[in-house]
């Protein structure tokens, strides 16, 4: 009996997870051109140094490996650890205008993906925090301002392999453009200061976040080193601003989250998916398809200097986080011509 | 996403409900249609208090039908303020006392202006949203905002934070109470409505707070509780017409699902049990014509009178669902009785077969 009741425990625990990973992707594909194919002969060096992370680092010396493919096939049989593959794309004129996506296919373990020395995204956890995440596919947002149009621009991606196979292993190697993504004024999307668990908002107090870990925004939590977490989490960015909106009225574009979201620019409320709690979700299980868009009040947003923006984020179960979409601010102007030309 | 959509669910199952309990036509009944404001209206995605005022150019503005969900109108996907732009005209032949705006179903929170003035609003805008997809909505609008032989300009601001959103489905135009000679006074409107529950939880939890006036006749479920049952009350009030004074008169309540206790300033002046004492009726609680005579002493000449209905409703639809609402004098009341109970043909006999 008691078999019997253990086995039925684990078949439907397999199910369960069968079932996720059927929603987890046709939730997370998106439609996505290819631009720029990056199928090839890159550079590459086992170790690890964050210098290698450069646009300008001479990488001459470099060994030559074709991507994708592990790199125990490649002439590197049985190493594991740290390694670094680079290469260099050219952004046309005519593309730099879209939202633009690298996509590396599946990575073994852990990568971080440098652009012309920015990080762009990170997927797993490095040690001492070791997290794999070689089942999941890496498609990263490239922010347009770090971009050298009719340039040439580097690509840096650190990898770390546990065991087993290793490196950039199969799938879509290229630059891809979102035609649907909402083209932001203001770019939000990068690194983030992020903690699991609430966060107290207090009104004119100097913020601390020396305490709080990093994550790259759009990304789900589960690829960054906290899997499996459930509940609330905060996230923050802050960012300064030069005049760039006199007079404008703002949206702030948050892309989809993963379940709820709270929102709080300069410590006042400005916006949130329903109220804040699990009850939310009882009668309305979508709030993870919903496109975030929220407009400013004119005076919640500091047009001239520092703004703190924090996202409260309640996940119930699965995946979680700021997961998809354009993050960043758009004029109202903008927002509405964006979303009449996807009328037509 | 292979979990289907609940409130899709729930709105069909609504819709159903909502068929069902229109079948017979309230506004046939006790409103008349003045201007039916389907069709084309000017949209725009965005939020901008310019937008309310009339001479605001929205020449330039897409063009949508309603009611129809913004989804459905080309902005999938989108949630967020939208305004709705429209106009309207009016003749001066209107001397009904009270006109209305019906705007069916909006999806989640909407503010509704006319020629500039605010009239009226449903749900909570951002930050703190709350949704009243499920209340119909109707507005009463003050006349000193009306222009007459000219045009009048509606706007409506509405905010949508899941799923569908905008002006989704109804009836969609301006309506006036029909003047029922045989009324002295007409208490076809808005009422107070209390219910002893809160009605949902989450999203709905606030609802009681925002549908805390009713329109009389309809039943509550098309104005935001839905599978509310129990007790609830209506409140009205009402100035004595001068040449009413020292006459017999009856306050008719038409047609209620199922039963109720009602007071007069204060004080019990009868029940369906105290009709259904004095005279065989023959048929199910929400057949049965209700008019109760009200004690000369208790009506005043001077100030409010207050009507107070307390409701209680086994399953299925309830409220003050169907008129004529009003006071009467006891001859005019007889005959209200007789013309509203009279014999039904088949088709709303079959009509009542679905009926709770």
């Amino acid at each position: 009996m008691k078999f019997s009741l253990k086995t039925n425990i684990r078949i439907s625990y397999i199910f369960l997870i069968v079932l996720v990973l059927i929603v987890c992707n046709e939730a997370y594909s998106q439609q996505l051109k290819k631009v720029t194919d990056l199928h090839g002969e890159w550079r590459f060096s086992i170790g690890d140094n964050n210098d290698w992370s450069g646009k300008d680092f001479n990488d001459q010396e470099w060994d030559k490996i074709r991507v994708p493919g592990s790199w125990e096939s490649q002439g590197f049989h049985g190493y594991n650890g740290y390694a670094w593959y680079r290469t260099y794309f050219w952004v046309d004129h005519s593309i730099s205008s879209k939202p633009l996506y690298l996509s590396l296919g599946y990575i073994d373990d852990v990568d971080e993906v440098f652009i012309n020395g920015h990080l762009i995204g990170k997927t797993g956890s490095f040690p001492n925090n070791y997290a794999t995440a070689y089942d999941a596919k890496r498609i990263y947002r490239i922010p347009i301002n770090i971009l050298n149009v009719n340039g040439e621009n580097s690509i840096a991606v650190r990898v770390y392999d546990e065991g087993g196979e290793g490196g950039i292993i199969h799938g879509d190697i290229a630059i891809m453009i979102d035609n649907d993504a909402i083209p932001v004024d203001y770019d939000l999307q990068g690194t983030w200061k992020f903690k699991t668990g609430d966060c107290k908002i207090v009104k004119n107090v100097e913020w601390n976040f020396s305490d709080w870990g990093e994550i790259v925004v759009p990304g789900i939590w589960e690829n960054q080193g906290y899997k499996s977490y459930d509940g609330i989490a905060s996230y923050a960015i802050e960012f300064n601003l030069n005049n760039e909106f006199d007079g404008e009225r703002m949206v702030l574009v948050l892309g989809k989250i993963d379940d709820l979201d709270q929102v709080y620019l300069n410590e006042k409320l400005i916006g949130q998916s329903g109220d804040f709690t699990r009850r939310t979700l009882y009668n309305n299980s979508e709030f993870h398809q919903q496109l975030r868009g929220y407009y400013l009040p004119l005076e919640a947003l500091n047009n001239n200097g520092k703004n703190i923006l924090i996202v409260k984020v309640l996940d119930v179960g699965g995946l979680g986080g700021l997961y998809k979409g354009s993050v960043g601010l758009i004029t109202q102007t903008h927002y509405i011509n964006y979303w009449r030309a996807r009328r037509k | 996403m292979s979990s289907k959509n609940r409130k899709h669910l729930r709105t069909i199952a609504f819709l159903l409900l909502v068929i069902v309990c229109n079948s017979e036509d309230i506004f046939a009944n006790n409103l008349k249609e003045i201007v039916n404001l389907k069709g084309t209206w000017k949209f725009s995605i965005g939020d901008d208090p310019d937008w309310k005022n009339p001479n605001y150019n929205d020449k330039d503005w897409d063009e949508v039908y309603v009611p129809r969900s913004w989804e459905e109108n080309g902005y999938n996907d989108y949630n967020g303020f939208a305004w709705y732009r429209t106009e309207f005209e009016l003749l001066d032949d209107i001397t009904e006392e009270i006109v209305y705006l019906s705007l069916g179903y909006i999806d989640d929170a909407d503010e509704v202006y006319i020629n500039g003035h605010f009239i009226g609003g449903f749900g909570n805008m951002p930050p703190n949203v709350s949704t009243a997809f499920d209340i119909q909505r109707k507005y009463e609008i003050p006349l000193k905002y009306l222009n007459f032989n000219a045009p009048n300009h509606i706007a409506v601001r509405v905010n949508d934070y899941y799923n569908e959103g905008g002006i989704v489905s109804g009836t969609i135009g301006i309506y006036s109470v029909v003047k029922d000679p045989l009324l002295e006074v007409n208490l076809t409107g808005f009422w107070f409505f209390e219910t002893k529950k809160k009605n949902g939880h989450g999203k709905q939890k606030q609802e009681k707070q925002i549908a805390k006036k009713i329109f009389v006749p309809g039943y509550w479920e098309d104005n935001g509780y839905k599978n509310y049952n129990g007790k609830a009350t209506y409140k009205t009030r009402f100035e004595l017409p001068k040449k009413l004074v020292n006459q017999e008169l009856f306050l008719v309540l038409g047609f209620i699902d199922d039963t109720e206790l009602v007071y007069f300033n204060g004080e019990e002046i009868g029940s369906l049990t105290s009709l259904t004492e004095t005279e065989e009726f023959n048929l199910p609680d929400h057949k049965i014509f209700r008019g109760y005579a009200i004690p000369n002493e208790l009506l005043k000449n001077e100030g409010y009178n207050s009507i107070s209905v307390i409701i209680y409703d086994k399953h299925g639809a309830g409220g003050i669902y169907k008129g004529p609402i009003g006071i009467a004098t006891k001859e005019n009341y007889e005959i209200l009785k007789q013309t509203s109970t009279k014999e039904k043909s088949a088709w709303e006999l079959f009509l009542d077969s679905f009926r709770f």
